[in-house]
Formats: structure tokens, C-alpha cells, sequence
């Protein structure tokens, strides 16, 4: 069941890309050829509606997102703390509707077609990349309006609980003096797993919280205390959605 | 050498730079406990971790390699107690 309820979703996923990326061959070439700043710009947009389409028609038929924004529509460029517990949440941050450079390991830049254009609209390398370089393309990304979007636990928890927070994205938001934002996730611990199989299909709950304004940054003596701040304001939030998925859905 | 500081004041003045950089609770802060499993201090918190020492203590600790290798409180407390030793002028830059 396993295999066969994952063969469907990689399916109609894989079969969207390739309607997706074919419909916008002469767009993408022409946007290749812009000036860098502008092309990632374009690009990330173009990721920002494949990212939709995948969430909110493909996967239709076997999930729903439920996204709640409580952030009282506060949209200063900054930083997208999201929590990580499947590779599927690259895809669903798109609900916040909202053109953004993730930062990511090295080896997803490398996948056909939607790593490329991962790499090309300027994603950002967070282990390959040394501090000072991951903070100036964060700038760069943040200077044309977009956001950046982290997941600081490093790799997927594949539970409900938060691994440990990196440090460095939250000093990037420090040097920067910009404010940063939290989406929770909740519900796709195992869609899929980590090894890539959907054990599960649930329906799952999006939130994104109030802004953590530059003030309460700047008031945050390291990037220790802020990054405590969030992961206990996201820590909170998560239990509740938790909680109402599973009193809504019980397992 | 009465006029070193005894190890209690160490202790002190280390785990006043933990609660003013890092806002941890005074009681979280005993001697066995990890610097990085259990204080959850990642490589970037021991490079503010390092400047608050080197901003308290007045001292240079880019090269000390000592420091690098202390993975406990216990083990901080011990190094700033041979520091304080051998270094009795930090005592009076505290002053």
C-alpha cells in the first residue's frame, strides 16, 4: 500500500512538472538571459507558482491544507523560520503565496529541472557556503522584496518534536537587523518519510504566526536568544496543531 | 594571592555570561552539564560564548586553544581557574 500510495503522488507530481516547466520553456529561456539579480527574481516567482500547483491541484486528491495566517498581513522583506519534518515542506511554504529563496543543502540543487531552477533563481547553499557569503545573497535576495526561508533544525525531524535550532540564519537576521517570521507545519511527518515513501496521507494544518518585528531582534543580545524565542513560540504552536489534527483525524 | 579570585567567583562570573548572552536560567547552569547537547550552544553561540570570556575577563583567547576543547561547564571553570593562576593581572583588569 506503501508503494503504491507514493507511486501515485510521485506520478502526478512528475506529470505536472513536466506540464508546468513545458508551458513556460520560452518564458524561462527569455528570463535567462536577464540581468542575475532579476533573473533568480523571476525565476523564484515562476517556483513560487509551480509550488501552488503542486500543493493545491496535484496532491489534491490526497491530502488538504489547511493554512491559517496570523501574522496580521506584516510583510516586510526578512526571514521564514520553518519547522522540518518532510521533504514535501519545500513545496508547501508556497501557500504563503509569496516569491522566496530557501535555503538548502547542496544535493536538491542537483535534481532535474526543479533543482536547477532551484540553483538558478538563487537558492541558498547553507552547507556549502561559508557565513559571510550565505549573508550577502541572503541580502541580495531580500533587496529585490523577497523573502528568505530557513529551516534551521538542518535536516528532517520526521516527528512532531523540533530538532535543535542552528544558530545562523537567526545571526544572518541580526547583521541584517530584519524581521523574521514563523510557519509551522504540522501533520506530514511521514509524507513522506525519509525514505522518501508516504506512509500516510493526512490532511495537515499551515500557520503562519506574528512577526518577531526588527526591534525584537535587535532586543535579542545573540543570535542564541532569538533563535530560544522562536523555537519555543513555534514549539508551543506545533503541540496545539498537533493536538487539533489529531483530535479532528485520529491516526 | 589573596587577591585571586576563588573558584565560587569564577563559577560566578562564568555563569553571569551564560544568563547575559544567552538568557539561561541561573538553575540550568551546573558543572556536568554539556555546553552543546545539553545548553543546545551550536559552533556561532561558542564564538559569542568566547567574546563574552574575552569581554569580561580582558583577555585574549583567539589563539588559546584550551578553549576550543572544553566541552562542559566544569571544564570552563576549571580553565579560568588556571588562567586566573597563571594570568593574576585579569583579577585586576576585572577590578
Amino acid at each position: 500500500m506503501t508503494f503504491l500510495r507514493s507511486f501515485a503522488i510521485y506520478l502526478l507530481t512528475l506529470f505536472f512538472m513536466t506540464l508546468y516547466w513545458l508551458a513556460l520553456a520560452l518564458p524561462v529561456l527569455f528570463i535567462l538571459c536577464l540581468p542575475v539579480v532579476r533573473r533568480q527574481h523571476l525565476l523564484r516567482v515562476l517556483l513560487l507558482g509551480f509550488g501552488l500547483l503542486v500543493v493545491r491541484v496535484a496532491w489534491r486528491p490526497f491530502f488538504r491544507v489547511d493554512f491559517q495566517d496570523y501574522s496580521g498581513g506584516r510583510r516586510e522583506p526578512g526571514i521564514v523560520i520553518v519547522n522540518h519534518r518532510a521533504a514535501t515542506d519545500a513545496f508547501l511554504i508556497s501557500v504563503l503565496g509569496l516569491s522566496m529563496a530557501q535555503t538548502v543543502n547542496g544535493w536538491p540543487m542537483r535534481l532535474p529541472i526543479i533543482g536547477w531552477m532551484a540553483h538558478l533563481a538563487g537558492y541558498l547553499d547553507i552547507t556549502g557556503w561559508d557565513y559571510e557569503t550565505l549573508k550577502n545573497h541572503a541580502a541580495t535576495v531580500l533587496s529585490v522584496g523577497d523573502m528568505v526561508a530557513s529551516y534551521p533544525e538542518g535536516t528532517r525531524s520526521e516527528a512532531p518534536r523540533m530538532n535543535p535550532f542552528h544558530s545562523g540564519i537567526f545571526q544572518v537576521a541580526k547583521d541584517l537587523d530584519i524581521p523574521v517570521y514563523m510557519l509551522c507545519i504540522a501533520g506530514n511527518q511521514f509524507m513522506p518519510d525519509r525514505k522518501f515513501r508516504f506512509r500516510e496521507f493526512r490532511d495537515l494544518k499551515i500557520h503562519f504566526l506574528e512577526q518577531v518585528s526588527r526591534e525584537e531582534v535587535r532586543q535579542c543580545a545573540t543570535a542564541y536568544v532569538l533563535k530560544k524565542k522562536i523555537f519555543q513560540r513555534m514549539e508551543e504552536e506545533l503541540a496545539e496543531m498537533d493536538k487539533e489534527l489529531n483530535d479532528e483525524n485520529p491516526v | 594571592m589573596e587577591n585571586l579570585m576563588n573558584r565560587e567567583e569564577i563559577i560566578r562570573v562564568i555563569n553571569s555570561i551564560f544568563v547575559e548572552r544567552f538568557e539561561l536560567d541561573e538553575s540550568e547552569l551546573t558543572p556536568e552539564k554539556n555546553i552543546v547537547d545539553d545548553l543546545q550552544l551550536d559552533s556561532l553561540d561558542l564564538v559569542d560564548m568566547i567574546i563574552g570570556f574575552q569581554q569580561k575577563f580582558g583577555i585574549n583567547l583567539r589563539d588559546n586553544q584550551e578553549i576550543r576543547n572544553v566541552r562542559t561547564l566544569e571544564n570552563v571553570y576549571d580553565l579560568f581557574e588556571k588562567l586566573v593562576r597563571e594570568h593574576p593581572e585579569i583579577v585586576e583588569k576585572m577590578k
